[in-house]
């Protein structure tokens, strides 16, 4: 330290000098000073050395420097100024360090404050008020989390279900000889977990996403399994706690139960009421299963027979909108979910929109009376053709121009007929009364996914509109939309929001969205189809009914135009006049047939008959008189076979 | 020097408390996972222990002047590792971060260690900057690229306690006080807004806020664990009974606390919390009494990531701070995590030990040396100095402490 100070007072001492010294003498003072230093340094070693710490050395430090120092204070600065800093700056980071001393032990009181409150003061501080219920009741949600809750069905069974389960897990490096132990790991936990092989990969930690610490060996495993595994007692590995979740009913409303896979539900109620579910409550459905079997079989049969490409059906009741069964055929099961193919997996119901067809055309004679632009007794000359603007429009079949009412159209779905009705009323209130039954947007319904379908607004309309539109074509619904607005129609006029879980947020009660008259004028003209028209195949013996089929083309989406597939379907409801179930059958492409009257009808015979046999609906017509033009419901089908060749 | 025997036992007890720490961790530890994994985690505990008290008394016989030569190695091989850590080829990721090397029946966090690069690297800078100087920038961006280094990983825990253990050494350092506080306050809303860019860290922040509203969720961890607290009520539920009624996620890691306090109750965590203000008031008065700045420096980062660490650790369990997924420091499960604690332990027992020498060496053993301190070159040119010191440190004295300081 002396040699640097040395260097560095030289030129300083030049410059500044003070203390008189003669400027003159500039040589001289530089000797003179080296002399003076070399003095110093002799004599700045011995009190140095004799104390070797820094501090309490400085007093005899200056004793000796004093002289020579002072009379160069400021040329010295740079020790000077050294030995000053450092003392104040020892003030400052010391001064500094001793707040934190400070800090600390204000942050360890405050932490020990806290811990007595959680612990002890909590309970008496929150317990006035938020009384232990609040607590309580977190700390039970929390602790059942464990267990995810179950959705049952509305007669109590159980359709998705988490079971008690082993997870069987390895410490790889804990484990010495990967082979044996994979050997006896195979052999008591059977195919599933894969072979010895497979086994052994997880065990030396090599596979995919394992770590030498943990790897899962296999997961969902049975209890009495797991209990054989840990009694093996092998090194490395365990057994922890695990949960599988289980379709008890396999393929029985795969869609609408939807699957949890390992870490989220996949569509359906598993999705929906993810958040109730994973808080361990059980989700109770508007669903039964016995009417639901019923409708899958039905759909199966009629798929089968018809060579549809696909059904599905749906049993609501029409006051509130409760879903009582729900299906697509072809299913899947959900306890093999992984092999089921994507397209089957979806609610097509609420997802799919399609060209309803024929089916729609009650809600444009029901606009029309509604708003007045015809009434029953009016009377329409209807050709078998007739052209709108730059299209023809043609009826199902040849016939002669004949006079019908209101009823007659629609008995005979007459297309000619209902856009005659239609033209009367105007397109544009035609939309408002279509949007006002809900069409166009979502129905509510306690499942994802739904899709609000086309309708197009009046501004955009084409000439032609008012030619396909009324008939149900050139706009798209779902066929939860088209049920859910049938249930308006006949329950007295009241918008209902379709919903699977029994304490389902339907929100405000529904919206009148026409008038108990019109509604009542409607249901007789959809009986006089059943009892007279075009939907004869759908007679239930004691029970009047009504409903409407619904023949619609499919655009080849190749094309952009009609083509050669259809959307069969039939929806109906009993009693015809103060109806609780209605039901709709919708089958995709049949090969075998295409017309709503038969291939869907029957189908909706023996689901409708079955669910008012089930739910007691008392018969309201006697039995014997409209037996006759009753098919047998087993029969229905086969009947039907001669039909169908075209 | 009145006060040798109290700084005596000072040190001493900083080692004790620490061991005495780590060993009711492997306790904790063992009472957390033997249900499940039965002795396989005690066993890794203690031999996370025993490295961690060798490397304690490797620590303890560096002369801690040293750590300045092997800095620029050490935080070089720091930085490569931390770098290498994020390659998916070397790296073993786990829970979606990249933070470990797997060494067989070892893995190494580089991440813990840069935590002591970064107070190395710093102490070393500043304790060579004149008094009253501004922020040195190089350490500083050196220290920022294990910062950032490690929150890529992510593991914005531990880069948070790299960040003060850089504040802990430059507020113990002759820096000016006005540019300290200035740097801090940016340091601040930087790490703020990192904090609140991240949505997961949002998310625990406003989780914070009321855990109580999202207790199913982000808030599970939080709420489980201040149940679990509060069924220990004051004497808790025994070691080895928790764990039975409240299932706290993470509960042999940065959950440990939740566990002593379901199992030990108020009277354990206070005990857990008097031990861990006396390790960090301890290193305080270690750094306050250091012979030397870079000393006092290394002491203060090295308290100061104890007690951050500590404070955020406990502070979560109990819901006061937000969680940042810090280990408790000792108890927690953590290899790496136990030896760099025991190695700033050694590091501190150390400095204590020096500045002790420094104090007592005045008096008695000065004088007899000085005859041969002056003709070993003691007034020789500075290249001779060290070789003179060393000469003299083996001869049972210690360097001059100011030739530490003036670098």
């Amino acid at each position: 330290m002396a040699g640097e100070s040395r260097k560095k007072r030289r030129p300083n001492d030049t410059r500044h000098n003070p203390r008189g010294t003669s400027r003159s003498g500039k040589s001289r003072t530089i000797k003179g000073a080296r002399d003076q230093r070399r003095e110093q340094r002799k004599a700045k070693v011995v009190p140095l050395s004799q104390s070797r710490s820094g501090r309490p050395q400085t007093p005899k430090k200056r004793t000796n420097w004093t002289p020579s120092h002072v009379s160069r204070r400021d040329s010295g600065s740079t020790s000077g100024r050294t030995s000053r800093g450092r003392k104040t700056f020892r003030a400052v980071g010391q001064g500094r360090l001793r707040l934190v001393v400070g800090a600390v032990a204000l942050v360890c009181l405050s932490l020990g404050a806290r811990a007595v409150q959680l612990s002890v003061a909590d309970d008496a501080r929150y317990g006035t008020f938020s009384t232990e219920a609040f607590a309580s009741e977190r700390v039970d949600a929390a602790e059942r989390v464990t267990g995810r809750g179950a959705i049952v069905s509305a007669d109590g069974q159980r359709l998705a279900a988490s079971l008690d389960a082993g997870k069987v897990v390895a410490t790889p490096y804990q484990i010495e000889d990967p082979e044996a132990v994979a050997k006896s790991l195979a052999e008591t936990l059977g195919d599933e977990a894969g072979s010895a092989d497979e086994i052994e990969e997880k065990l030396t930690g090599a596979g995919k996403g394992a770590s030498r610490g943990y790897s899962v060996v296999a997961e969902g495993v049975e209890p009495e399994t797991a209990r054989e595994v840990t009694e093996l007692g092998l090194t490395g590995i365990s057994v922890a706690p695990d949960e599988v979740r289980a379709y008890p009913n396999g393929p029985l409303a795969s869609q609408l139960i939807g699957y949890l896979g390992t870490d989220q539900a996949y569509g359906g109620v598993e999705a929906r009421y993810d958040e109730v579910l994973k808080g361990g409550q059980d989700v109770e459905l508007t669903l039964d299963t016995a009417v639901q079997r019923e409708l899958e079989v039905a759909l199966n049969e009629t798929a089968e027979t018809y060579e549809g490409k696909s059904a599905l059906g749906l049993v609501m009741r029409v006051e509130d909108g409760a879903i009582v069964a729900l299906a697509h055929t072809p299913g899947y099961d959900n306890n093999q979910f992984a092999e089921a193919p994507e397209e089957v997996k979806r609610d097509r119901i609420l997802t799919d929109p399609y060209e309803p067809g024929s089916t729609f055309k009650a809600f444009t004679m029901a606009a029309a009376l509604e708003e007045g632009a015809v009434s029953e007794q009016d009377t329409f000359m209807v050709a078998d053709s007739m052209p709108v603007a730059d299209v023809v429009i043609k009826d199902s079949e040849v016939h002669a121009p004949e006079i019908l009412n209101p009823a007659g159209i629609l008995q005979h779905s007459r297309n000619v007929g209902t856009i005659q009705v239609a033209q009367s009323l105007g397109g544009e209130r035609l939309v408002e009364n279509i949007k006002r039954f809900g069409f166009g947007e979502e129905t509510g319904v306690d499942l994802w996914g739904e899709n609000a379908g086309i309708v197009p607004p009046f501004e955009e309309w084409s000439g032609s509109s008012i030619g396909n539109i009324p008939i149900g074509q050139g706009l798209t619904v779902t066929p939860l939309q088209l049920a859910s607005g049938y249930a308006a129609l006949v329950n007295g006029g009241l918008r209902v929001t379709p919903h699977v879980a029994s304490n389902a947020d339907t929100g405000e009660p529904g919206r009148r969205v026409m008038s108990e008259k019109t509604s009542s004028i409607v249901k007789g003209m959809l009986q006089t189809v059943v009892d007279e028209g075009t939907g004869h195949f759908a007679q239930i013996p004691g029970y009047t009914v009504a409903g409407k089929t619904g023949t619609a083309q499919k655009v080849d989406p190749e094309t952009g135009r009609y083509g050669d597939e259809y959307v069969t379907s039939f929806i109906g409801f009993a009693p015809a006049q103060d109806p609780e179930y209605l039901t709709l059958i919708v089958v995709d492409e049949p090969q075998k047939a295409i017309w709503g009257e038969v291939v869907a009808a029957p189908a909706f015979q023996n689901v409708m008959g079955f669910t008012l046999g089930y739910y007691n609906v008392p018969p309201d017509r006697e039995s014997t008189k409209n037996d006759a033009p009753t098919p047998d419901p087993v029969l229905a089908p086969d009947a039907k076979k001669e039909d169908s060749i075209r | 020097m009145a006060g040798c025997r109290p700084v005596m036992a000072l040190r001493t007890n900083l080692f004790v408390v620490a061991l005495a720490l780590a060993l009711f961790g492997n306790v904790m530890v063992y009472s957390a996972t033997s249900k499940e994994y039965g002795t396989h985690y005690l066993i890794v505990r203690f031999a996370h222990l025993a490295v961690g008290v060798l490397a304690f008394l490797v620590a303890k016989h560096v002369r801690y002047t040293l750590w300045r030569k092997v800095t620029p190695g050490f935080y070089f091989i720091v930085l490569v590792s931390l770098v290498l850590v994020l390659f998916p080829s070397i790296g073993t990721e786990v829970g979606g971060s990249r933070r470990w090397f797997d060494l067989g029946p070892f893995s190494l966090q580089p991440a813990e260690f840069a935590k002591l690069a970064g107070i190395l690297l710093l102490s070393s800078a500043v304790a060579k900057a004149p008094p009253g100087s501004g922020l040195p920038l190089w350490p500083v961006v050196g220290v920022g690229l294990l910062f950032g280094l490690v929150l890529v990983e992510p593991d914005f825990g531990t880069s948070v306690i790299v960040a003060s253990g850089a504040a802990g050494v430059l507020w113990a350092s002759e820096l000016r006080t006005r540019d300290l506080l200035l740097a801090g306050s940016a340091a601040l809303v930087a790490i703020s807004g990192l904090m609140f860019l991240e949505p997961y860290r949002r998310d625990r922040f406003l989780t914070f806020l009321d855990p109580w509203s999202v207790s199913d969720g982000s808030g599970y961890q939080i709420v489980q664990s201040m149940v679990a607290i509060k069924a220990g009520s004051v004497f808790g539920a025994g070691t080895g009974a928790g764990g039975g009624g409240v299932i706290v996620p993470e509960a042999q890691t940065d959950m440990i606390f939740a566990l002593i306090g379901e199992e030990l109750g108020l009277l354990g965590m206070v005990a857990v919390i008097g031990a861990f203000g006396f390790l960090a008031l301890a290193g305080f008065k270690i750094a306050l009494d250091a012979p030397s700045v870079m000393g006092r420096c290394l002491a203060a980062g090295l308290s100061t990531i104890l007690a951050v660490q500590t404070t955020f650790n406990i502070g979560a369990t109990m819901g006061a701070v937000p969680l940042a997924g810090m280990t408790l420091p000792f108890v927690s499960y953590g290899g790496t995590s136990v030896i760099v604690c025991f190695v700033a332990i050694g590091i501190l027992y150390r400095i204590s030990e020096d500045g002790e020498r420094v104090r007592e060496a005045k008096p008695k053993k000065a004088r007899t040396k000085s005859k041969k301190a002056r003709t070993s070159g003691r007034a020789g040119e500075p290249p001779e100095r060290p070789a003179s010191l060393d000469r003299r440190r083996r001869n049972g004295g210690t360097r001059n402490p100011r030739t530490l300081r003036g670098g």
